[in-house]
């Protein structure tokens, strides 16, 4: 494996001095999709969310360790978050457009990045829902309010306002969870699609998605770190047995 | 108890009778609302004329309109929201989005609480004291824009701050994780979603401002304007300060009851708007 | 453009403080106009009952018992019917007649102090002076609209802290066989009570400083009532009546009066604050948000039904 996009060694993370992940070591590799994997509450989304820093902003989580990106710890300080957000795009478990426009939605990023000519926006509009598999169904809708798409066309919308972003790395959580079969395939098939040209990380608690689609699968439990690797090799001969309870459902 | 007294409130009927007894009690405070309503619009709407809202007063308030005295309210209400308007929406982005709960957020809630409950006459002197002698603003619009900018502030912030809080917490997420920093996601994204329920403390605002009368009398003065004002360091009286003289020397009761309608006309419609606006608002995100 | 986020917090703190600062300086000027008074002419002159300010004998308390019984009085009205009203708007009225109730209320709470005293004067007035004698400007006559007055206050304050009751203390009750009003009575008004007390407390408050309706039908005479006929003065009203033309040291008595006030209201306020000072601002439904700051007396419902 060449050297990994990102890597994370020993992270923890306390919320408000309670103790949600220990000593998480995971590697990323570019190019190529990674599943995060584990029972509700053992720490996944903390973790996601330290990626671009969002749980130290926002919920005031104390966080250490190291998370090199491109071989720039974001947690030794001094980071610029606006940059590191732009670089490391977010999607959220539910659809979350903001208020407004198609449109507006798609353009919010970019614009505050000075994107101003109205050309560069609209040419960026199309392709970031061209690569989200949107545009044949919203092209005509584009000035109507983001709420009255559908749950799955939605969620590919706020795929799409993260694309414009022009990230490296794309990180999801659980962005299936709640949306239909066919919007789920259409979302697999979309990372599938783009997974050379970003480096992805999907937060899944659908065992068989993380199957289905990525290529490395780590598999966290209560906090830590339990087993990460090929993601054929983890579910079919997992060292720890832990692991294999969990892929095959034996698992509280 | 004994067991008649027990068989006389047995359950069924003690709900029967206090059911009884505080609907009355509601009844009548929805009959006092009606009275008043009924006393002031329906003696006093007849004479509000489009001449009596366009002329000059005449006579001490005897005869003629009230059109200088509309448009000095208006212009201390205008002033006192605008100059509340900063202060009370800074005040609940600080509170909901820059701090945690904790001793300052304790000491500036409770300074706001207290503000709600410092009586007007008081808000009067302290203008008094402040803007008209020792800033030497003398009676004038300014000065009473200026205390009634203070009166408002805590009902300004406390729809502001509730207002914030309604906005989903995940717009914040949102927004920063597309590259915004937190002060632009405030403006870009929190505000605009905020802002009906901003408007609601805004309208409130307008509406006390309107019907204030203590703090104004001692910061405007109360002698009748005989033109419209022409800058804000004249003096000026505002309708309910006109109708406290017109009612109390007993100078003319159709021109009371007059500007009495205007004033209860107004204020019901405004408050009746920012309820309305309010409730909208908080549908939205239920 | 980048506003850096400290900046932004620096001037935001700034904003904030802006209230305590506002009443900082009211207590300041007010302090700095009213105290020195009270200072050179003694506590005992300032609280006598001697109210000849140009013949320099500044004794308030008159005023102080006047605006003390009209306060009583009016929680008196008040206090019953603003309960009673926010126990129907919050427990009883179905949702179509609420819909109509509360806004109702709030035209009441918009309407103007001069527009009460008005009323006062043209309905209460002449009632009193027909049905119960004598001058009609009384005591009873301010009391009576202070406490319809101080109606949206309670009914307001009250209604949240009913609200804020969760409703399963009520479907546990109504689950164990008791009535609507068993479960009001036993189960919701306890559960309750802090921000009730807080209501009242808060009334008190609008009560003791409202001005011009008092002035209006209160009669202003500076004397000890002995029935609630008769006519008096109070703190607010001496402050509305003196203020446009003293000077001197009578207008630092005036100040002095408000300082009074000031601190009463102040105190009020404060023993709102502590009754309610359990009950926080509901935090917003963030990951955040966390539970563990709620005491547990708060979580348990009181047992429902304890009939002896
Ligand atoms: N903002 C927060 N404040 C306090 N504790 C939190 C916060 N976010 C998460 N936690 C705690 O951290 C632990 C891990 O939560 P996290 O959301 O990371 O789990 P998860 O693996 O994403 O779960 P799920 O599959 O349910 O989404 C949980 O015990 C949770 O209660
Ligand atoms: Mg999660």
């Amino acid at each position: 494996m060449s050297a990994p996009k990102v890597s994370i060694r020993q992270l923890g993370i306390c919320y408000a001095g309670a103790p949600a992940v220990r000593d998480v070591d995971l590697d990323i590799p570019k190019n190529a999709i990674t599943a995060v994997i584990g029972p509700a509450g053992s720490g996944k989304t903390s973790i996601l969310r330290t990626i671009n820093l969002l749980s130290v902003d926002v919920d005031r989580a104390e966080v250490k360790g190291q998370i090199r990106v491109d071989d720039r710890d974001i947690l030794a300080g001094g980071v610029d978050r606006v940059d590191l957000r732009r670089r490391v795009g977010m999607v959220f478990a539910t659809p979350q457009p903001l208020p407004g426009s198609v449109y507006d939605n798609l353009v919010y990023g970019p614009r505050l990045a000075g994107t101003r000519r109205r050309a560069d926006l609209d040419a960026l509009v199309e392709s970031s829902l061209r690569a989200a598999e949107l545009w044949d169904e919203v092209k005509d809708r584009l000035r109507r309010s983001a709420f009255l798409l559908s749950g799955g066309q939605q969620q590919r919308l706020c795929i799409a306002r993260t694309l414009a972003l022009g990230p490296e790395v794309v990180l999801l959580d659980e962005p299936c969870s709640g949306l239909d079969p066919i919007s789920t395939f259409k979302i697999e098939e979309m990372m599938r699609s783009l997974r050379d040209r970003f480096t992805w990380v999907l937060v899944t608690n659908n065992t068989k998605q993380a199957a289905r689609v990525s290529q490395r699968t780590a598999f966290v439990l209560l906090g830590q770190m339990i087993e990460q690797g090929p993601t054929g090799q983890l579910f079919t001969a997992p060292k720890d047995p832990r692991t294999g309870d969990y892929v095959e459902g034996r698992f509280g | 108890m004994n067991a008649r007294a027990q068989r006389w409130l047995a359950p069924r009927r003690a709900q029967a009778l206090a059911r009884f007894v505080l609907w009355s009690l509601m009844a009548v405070a929805i009959g006092i609302l009606i009275l008043i309503l009924a006393f002031v619009l329906g003696r006093g709407l007849r004479h509000v004329t489009w001449t009596f809202l366009t002329a000059m007063p005449l006579d001490s308030g005897r005869a003629g309109g009230v059109l200088p005295i509309v448009v000095g309210t208006l212009e201390v209400t205008a002033l006192g929201v605008a100059a509340a308007t900063p202060l009370g929406v800074g005040t609940a982005i600080y509170l909901v989005e820059y701090t945690r709960e904790g001793r300052l957020t304790r000491i500036i809630r409770f300074g706001a609480e207290c503000l709600a409950g410092v009586p007007s006459i008081i808000f009067g002197l302290f203008g008094f004291v402040l803007f008209v002698l020792t800033l030497g603003l003398g009676w004038s619009i300014l000065a009473a824009g200026l205390t009634l900018a203070f009166m408002t502030l805590p009902t300004l912030i406390r729809t502001s701050e509730e207002a914030l809080r309604a906005v989903p917490a995940r717009y914040l997420d949102v927004s920063l994780s597309l590259g915004a920093t937190k002060w632009q996601s405030i403006r870009k994204v929190l505000l605009p979603a905020a802002f009906p329920g901003i408007l609601t403390g805004l309208i409130l605002g307008i509406g006390r401002a309107i019907g204030e009368t203590a703090a104004v009398i001692f910061t405007a003065g109360s002698s009748l304007p005989h033109r419209i004002p022409r800058s804000l360091s004249e003096g000026t009286r505002t309708l309910s300060v006109h109708f406290y003289q017109l009612a109390r020397e007993g100078i003319s009761a159709d021109n009371a009851y007059a500007t009495a309608a205007v004033l209860v006309l107004a204020i019901s419609l405004i408050n009746l708007g920012a309820y309305v606006t309010l409730n909208r608002f908080m549908r939205r995100y239920r | 453009m980048r506003l850096p986020d400290k900046v932004v917090e620096r001037a935001l703190l700034l904003l904030a403080l802006s209230s305590v600062a506002v009443l900082a300086s009211i207590a300041f000027f007010i302090v700095r106009e009213g105290a020195p008074l009270i200072y050179r002419v003694g506590l005992s002159n300032f609280f006598s009952t001697d109210w000849h300010p140009t013949a320099g004998r500044f004794g308030i308390l008159f005023m102080l018992v006047g605006s003390l019984a009209v306060t009583v009085g009016a929680l008196a009205l008040g206090v019953p019917l603003g309960i009673s009203c926010a126990i129907v708007l919050g427990e009883m009225a179905p949702p179509r007649a609420r819909r109509i109730l509360k806004p109702a209320i709030e035209i009441l709470a918009g309407i103007p102090s001069v527009v009460y005293g008005f009323m006062g004067i043209v309905v209460v007035l002449p009632w009193i002076r027909e049905h119960l004698g004598g001058p009609g400007a009384s005591g009873l006559a301010a009391a009576v609209i202070l406490g319809i007055m101080i109606l949206p206050t309670i009914i307001a304050i009250s209604l949240d802290a009913l609200e804020a009751v969760p409703m399963s203390y009520r479907d546990g009750s109504l689950a164990m066989g008791a009535t609507e009003w068993q479960t009001v009575r036993r189960v919701v008004l306890p559960a309750a009570r802090s921000g009730i007390v807080a209501a009242v407390i808060l009334g008190t408050g609008r009560a003791v400083g409202e001005t011009m309706a008092v002035v209006m039908v209160a009669g202003n005479a500076v004397q000890l009532p002995h029935s609630p006929l008769d006519p008096l003065r109070t703190l607010t009203a001496n402050l509305a009546l003196e203020m446009g033309y003293a000077t001197g040291d009578h207008r630092a008595a005036l100040f002095a009066t408000g300082i009074v006030l000031f601190l009463i209201v102040l105190s009020l306020n404060g023993a709102a604050g502590l009754a309610r000072r359990r009950r926080r601002p509901r935090p917003r439904p963030r990951r955040t948000a966390s539970v563990a700051g709620v005491p547990a007396s708060e979580r348990i419902p009181p047992s429902p039904v304890s009939d002896p």
